[in-house]
């Protein structure tokens, strides 16, 4: 055996756990997935029925499922413009040397480690008295504000980091320039230089919200009258309470669909701002 | 040193591809573990749970019975489902006797029979036979009855004497009545459970049963969609309507929240609250049969163990356990101290539970109501007719539909699934 293969043998060796790992719970879910959504199954039992296409059919054909996806970009639409607006409010108010910035930075961190399930129920606890969950109207804004108190202390530690890593010498040379220090310098230097943390935090909140399934669990269960039913909390409906893997199988493989579409729109923009 | 590379490669692997393959549990000499789930959550009925279960373990050395808690025995479906699919399922399961159909005709449960007809020492004719039919599916015994309850309405005394109210409703006219009157600044009389979840849709049917209705026909199809369905439902909207009623919390109409804070006068709940209302200070509680229309009716429920396929040893030790808590012994103790009602018959009788019930009316009501109690059908698509139903009440409830047409649609689509 020569060297070289002895060497490629074990490089391929220290690959294994990632690859297998990686084989187990990503390629092979993925490939079921799409499996599954061409059948009808009851998950007690091992006999499937193939049907083709007729679960993405019925999906297409389903006033809910079309509300789900209206709901989700609702809740997409919201929580990622204003959280970002409010997490980099908030970054921008705490990157200053004040006394104990320290306890100000971990107060506004403090709902990203506690629970959602936690949260939730504290939230449900909060609004019981004026029934906000119960209304039709409110529950959205409800859900996206518990998300938008969750999230934000995450984000504004990401455009924190953005903001020190501004070199001190840009805002020296804008005040020689006249842009003093408020809106214009924010304008001229601090918004185009933070431009990379903004995009990074613009993908994972995006991604972030489009898996978000516990508040609408804890909070709403989806309710009233689906008015919080995201495309997520109905694949989970339709699999888990009506026991329809097919069609549940099919409506993530059309919201998988949505996603990339969404990534491959930010990845464009993303090239086209930095050309 | 090559091969010595390769070597700790081939190692790295091993440890992380063998090593969830040495978490198998072995049973320890020939002692047989029963894994039991449960979803009981109040304090005290799992301290009283623990204690029985330790008197078990005294009487059978042998067997060890592992208790879990699942949670809200409402949201149980979809763990259950996946704990099939993934062949981690219990080897007992505390839940709702409506449910255990939908896994009998998957052929995941275990039928007692032969344990019935075999164990000498079993009395079959100790618990009532409409119990036994809860638990009967295709003409075999899978869940064995482990409490009983039923519905009946919780009302604030204070409230009602602050509102001068002397006269206890006792049909629908008079629960709207009194509802109205209860009914002030940031106080409603009634509580209207929502959401679409199975307690929306089992509170529910009471109404569909006084105001002479049924769920399924003769032929096994949808009836729920019947002139007294309308009328069940429209007679929770009007209270809606009026303002009279609020909304419970979604999928949670079975918190006592509301009720112990003072802001609704009458909810409609079970006995297994009694430890928790017996504890707390604040509400003086009353309790009152459910209103009758047509006729009186509640919905009888309860849990019963299934008993899941495993191995003979194991499937034996269930059995044993299955046989100790539909005992004369552990029912009295069990009804006694968490408030549900007794499946022994022997149980019941017993000079201790009778003097028990003369001090505790609260019971008593659940006890008297058992005569006018309803089951739900034992067909395996139970749990997807309860979402289906679940999903068009709460649309009415909300004024999507008017109750006509969401019971007409509930139907369609429940007759599809329906033999």
């Amino acid at each position: 055996m020569s060297a070289r293969r002895a060497g490629s043998a074990a490089a391929y060796l220290f690959l294994m756990p990632a690859a297998v790992l990686l084989a187990v719970f990503v390629l092979f879910p993925v490939v079921s997935l799409l499996v599954v959504s061409l059948h009808r199954w009851n998950i007690l039992k091992d006999k499937m029925t193939f049907v083709g296409l007729a679960n993405y059919e019925a999906l297409v054909a389903t006033p809910d499922f079309w509300r789900a996806g209206v709901n989700t970009l609702y809740y997409v639409g919201a929580t990622v413009p204003l959280g970002m607006a409010l997490s980099l409010a908030l970054a921008l108010l705490l990157n200053q040397k004040i006394r104990g910035i320290g306890i100000l930075r971990t107060l506004v961190f403090t709902p990203v480690v506690t629970s959602s399930v936690a949260a939730g129920i504290v939230f449900v606890w909060l609004l019981a008295p004026v029934h906000w969950l119960q209304n039709e109207t409110l529950a959205m804004p409800a859900v996206i504000f518990m998300t938008l108190w969750k999230q934000a202390g995450y984000n504004m530690v990401l455009f924190l980091a953005g903001l020190q890593g501004i070199p001190e010498v840009y805002y020296e040379a804008a005040t020689l320039d006249g842009a003093g220090s408020g809106w214009r310098s924010f304008r001229h230097v601090t918004w185009p230089l933070l431009r990379p943390t903004t995009f990074f935090v613009m993908v994972i909140s995006v991604i972030q919200a489009f898996r978000a399934f516990e508040p609408m669990y804890v909070m709403t269960r989806g309710g009233p009258v689906g008015a919080t039913t995201t495309l997520v909390y109905y694949v989970f409906d339709r699999a888990f309470r009506f026991g329809d893997m097919g069609q549940a199988t099919a409506a993530s493989v059309l919201m998988a669909v949505l996603v990339l579409a969404i990534t491959g729109l930010q990845m464009r923009t993303r090239k086209e701002g930095t050309r | 040193m090559k091969g010595s590379r390769a070597a700790g490669a081939l190692a790295l692997v091993l440890t992380t591809v063998g090593a969830p393959g040495c978490g198998r549990r072995h049973a320890a000499g020939d002692v047989v573990t029963v894994t039991f789930w449960h979803g009981m959550e109040s304090g005290v009925n799992n301290q009283v749970l623990e204690a029985k279960i330790a008197e078990f373990h005294g009487r059978n050395p042998r067997i060890r019975i592992d208790a879990q808690v699942y949670g809200a025995a409402d949201q149980l479906g979809p763990k259950l489902d996946a704990a099939v699919a993934g062949r981690t399922a219990p080897d007992l399961l505390w839940w709702a006797p409506a449910f255990f159909p939908k896994y009998a005709e998957a052929g995941v449960l275990r039928s007692v029979d032969d344990f019935i007809a075999t164990d000498a020492g079993f009395r079959r004719d100790d618990v009532p036979g409409f119990l036994w039919e809860t638990g009967t599916y295709g003409g075999h015994v899978y869940a064995t009855p482990f409490s009983v309850n039923n519905l009946a309405l919780y009302y604030n005394k204070g409230m009602f004497a602050s509102a001068g109210i002397t006269e206890l409703p006792g049909d629908w006219e008079a629960l709207r009545a009194t509802s109205r009157r209860l009914t002030h600044e940031g106080v409603h009389g009634f509580q209207v459970p929502i959401g679409t979840a199975e307690w929306t849709v089992w509170t529910w049917q009471c109404f569909l049963w006084q105001a002479g209705g049924e769920i399924l026909g003769p032929g096994g199809k949808a009836a729920f969609n019947s002139a007294a369905g309308v009328e069940a439902l429209d007679f929770w909207r009007s209270l809606l309507s009026d303002g009279a009623a609020s909304f419970s919390e979604t999928d949670a109409g079975y918190k006592t929240d509301d009720f112990l804070a003072g802001r609704v006068g009458m909810v409609i709940n079970g006995p297994w609250n009694y430890p928790l209302l017996a504890s707390q200070k604040g509400v003086d509680v009353g309790i009152l049969p459910l209103p009758r229309h047509a006729r009186a009716a509640t919905n009888s429920g309860g849990e019963s163990l299934f008993l899941f396929k495993s191995d003979l040893p194991r499937e034996r030790a269930a059995w044993e356990f299955m046989k100790f808590v539909m005992s004369p012994d552990f029912q009295v103790d069990w009804a006694i101290q968490s408030g549900y009602l007794p499946v022994s018959a022997a149980a019941a009788a017993s000079p201790r539970y009778q003097a028990f019930l003369v001090e505790n009316p609260f019971l008593k009501a659940y006890n008297d109501q058992m005569s006018v109690g309803r089951v739900r059908p034992a067909v395996p698509q139970y749990p997807a007719l309860s979402a289906i139903l679940g999903k068009y009440l709460e649309a009415a409830l909300y004024g999507r539909y008017t109750s006509r047409e969401a019971l007409d649609l509930a139907a369609l689509e429940a007759d599809r699934l329906l033999p």
